[in-house]
This record gives C-alpha cells, sequence and structure tokens, in this order.
C-alpha cells in the first residue's frame, strides 16, 4: 500500500506541516486498522505498513512531538506483532508447499496468537487514556475535528 | 507552488540527518561487510529516510531520486534478510520439535538457506554502489 502524497504548499510554519502530515499518516492507520478484526493477510500486512509509516514519521519529528511517545511505543509493539504474523504468513505457504503438516500446525498457531495480542495492544492504545490519547488529541480526530 | 522557504529549510535539515544515518551505516558495512547483521541496519535506515522523504516530499528538490535509491537498496538487500529472519524461526521451532517435526522444519530450510547464499552478492553490490544525494 503506497502513502498518500501530502500537499505542503499552503502551510505557513514546520508545525503546521508536521500536524498535516501526523494527521495524513494516522488517518491511514485507522483506515485500515477493520484489517485487524478478519486477520486476512494482505488486509493485515498494509496495515502494518501504515503503522510503520506513521512510527518513522513520528520518530522522524523527535522532540517536537515529545507528548506522542506513548503512541510511538505502542506503534513499536504492533509492528513487531503484526511483523510475527506476517512472517507467518510466508512460513505457511512454505511449509504448505513442503507438506509439512506438523510444522503448518505450529506457525498457524503462532499467527493466531500474534494476532490475538495485536488486536489487544491496538484496543489497549485507541481507548480512552490510552497510548494514542496525545495523537488524537493532535490531529482532532478524537473530538470528530481532523 | 512550493512551500515557503523556513519549511523547506527545515524539511532539507530533516532528510539531511537522515541521510547522514545511512551514510554512516553504509560506510561501515563496506568496510566490514558482515551480511544479515549490517543489512537489516541499512534496511531499516533505508526505510526511514525514504518514509521522511515521502511525508516531505513536497519540499524535496530530488525527492525522486532519493526515493529510487531507497527502493534500489531494500529491494536488492531484502531476500537476504527475509531468509534469515524465517531460517531464525524454523531454528526456534526446531529445538522444541519432536523428530518428524524437525524434518519438516529441515526441508523447509534448506531452500531458503540457498536462496539467501544465492541473494549475498547483489546484496553486497547494492550496499557498495546505491548513493544518496542530499537535497540542495
Amino acid at each position: 500500500m503506497k502513502g498518500r502524497q501530502i500537499p505542503l504548499a499552503d502551510v505557513r510554519t514546520p508545525n503546521d506541516a508536521m500536524r498535516r502530515i501526523v494527521s495524513v499518516r494516522f488517518a491511514e492507520v485507522l483506515s485500515q486498522a477493520p484489517a485487524l478484526r478478519d486477520a486476512k493477510a494482505q488486509p493485515l500486512h498494509d496495515f502494518r505498513i501504515a503503522c510503520k509509516r506513521l512510527r518513522y514519521t513520528l520518530e522522524l519529528f523527535g522532540d517536537a512531538l515529545k507528548e506522542c511517545r506513548p503512541a510511538e511505543r505502542a506503534l513499536v509493539g504492533l509492528q513487531r506483532l503484526l511483523g510475527d504474523a506476517h512472517d507467518c504468513d510466508i512460513l505457511l505457504e512454505s511449509a504448505q508447499r513442503c507438506n509439512a503438516r506438523h510444522l503448518a500446525k505450529r506457525v498457524q498457531r503462532d499467527r493466531e496468537r500474534a494476532v490475538r495480542r495485536s488486536q489487544r495492544l491496538w484496543l489497549r492504545s485507541i481507548d480512552r487514556y490510552g497510548a494514542f490519547e496525545s495523537l488524537l488529541a493532535l490531529t482532532g480526530f478524537g473530538n470528530g475535528q481532523p | 507552488m512550493r512551500p515557503p522557504p523556513d519549511v523547506v529549510a527545515w524539511a532539507n535539515t530533516l532528510v539531511s540527518r537522515r541521510i547522514g544515518d545511512l551514510k554512516k551505516i553504509q560506510r561501515k558495512a563496506r568496510k566490514h561487510w558482515r551480511g544479515g547483521e549490517h543489512v537489516h541496519k541499512l534496511r531499516t535506515h533505508a526505510r526511514r529516510l525514504r518514509a521522511a522523504v515521502e511525508d516531505l516530499r513536497a519540499c524535496i528538490a530530488n525527492a525522486q531520486q532519493l526515493i529510487d535509491a531507497s527502493k534500489e537498496l531494500g529491494q536488492k538487500t531484502g531476500k537476504v534478510r527475509d531468509a534469515d529472519v524465517l531460517v531464525r524461526k524454523l531454528r526456534r521451532y526446531r529445538v522444541f520439535a519432536l523428530p518428524a517435526e524437525r524434518a519438516e522444519i529441515d526441508t523447509v530450510c534448506k531452500p531458503l538457506l540457498k536462496e539467501r547464499k544465492a541473494a549475498q552478492k547483489p546484496a553486497k553490490g547494492a550496499v557498495d554502489d546505491v548513493r544518496f544525494k542530499a537535497p540542495k
């Protein structure tokens, strides 16, 4: 999934630009989040990429967005768990190709565990007072003012 | 229309910093090539640079060149990294596996190791050749 291009021609200050970029990247994450419900391989992968993109954006602005550190940490966790699930998807294909039934079963179990953990982490983070609270406040998505 | 000069200058500073970090790792990797470990670091730094350029694309004059260079580095080193991750996972599984499953793991591992070996040369080539120019 490609990231959206962000128009910056009308921004006045670096702060405006930063806010706009974070809003677009966070919107991408929110729009991909339903992938966690069905946990199908490709949508989950797209969600992981969106999380990664937002994480790198927050890292890029570093000290200027200190209040978003908890969100950054939650994104690292999500990325790790979703990465595990993605590795399992690739291994499952290889295992099925080689007719490795025992291995496939183990990988499937591992995948399910990684998905369950990422679902829990997402719900905790997006909840009121969760890790994304400052991000919701910054972008205005939490109060219906994007 | 381009963003105001102070926004462009700010964006150039951020991207130049990312390029500096990447070049440092690239220099180390060229000098003492250690395969997997360097590949991982390079790939994450290249991804960070690409993300920064995509975020600030409107302000960066040579954005496309930087995106293409990061993409090339990522693609050419991708197979080595993917194989490393999967083989490591399989080896972890192998510790607690019963004999039947161990045999399956070995079967799945073999082609991955072969692929990794074949991908080493292009990966080293990309580390040596790909260039990143700072924005002006």
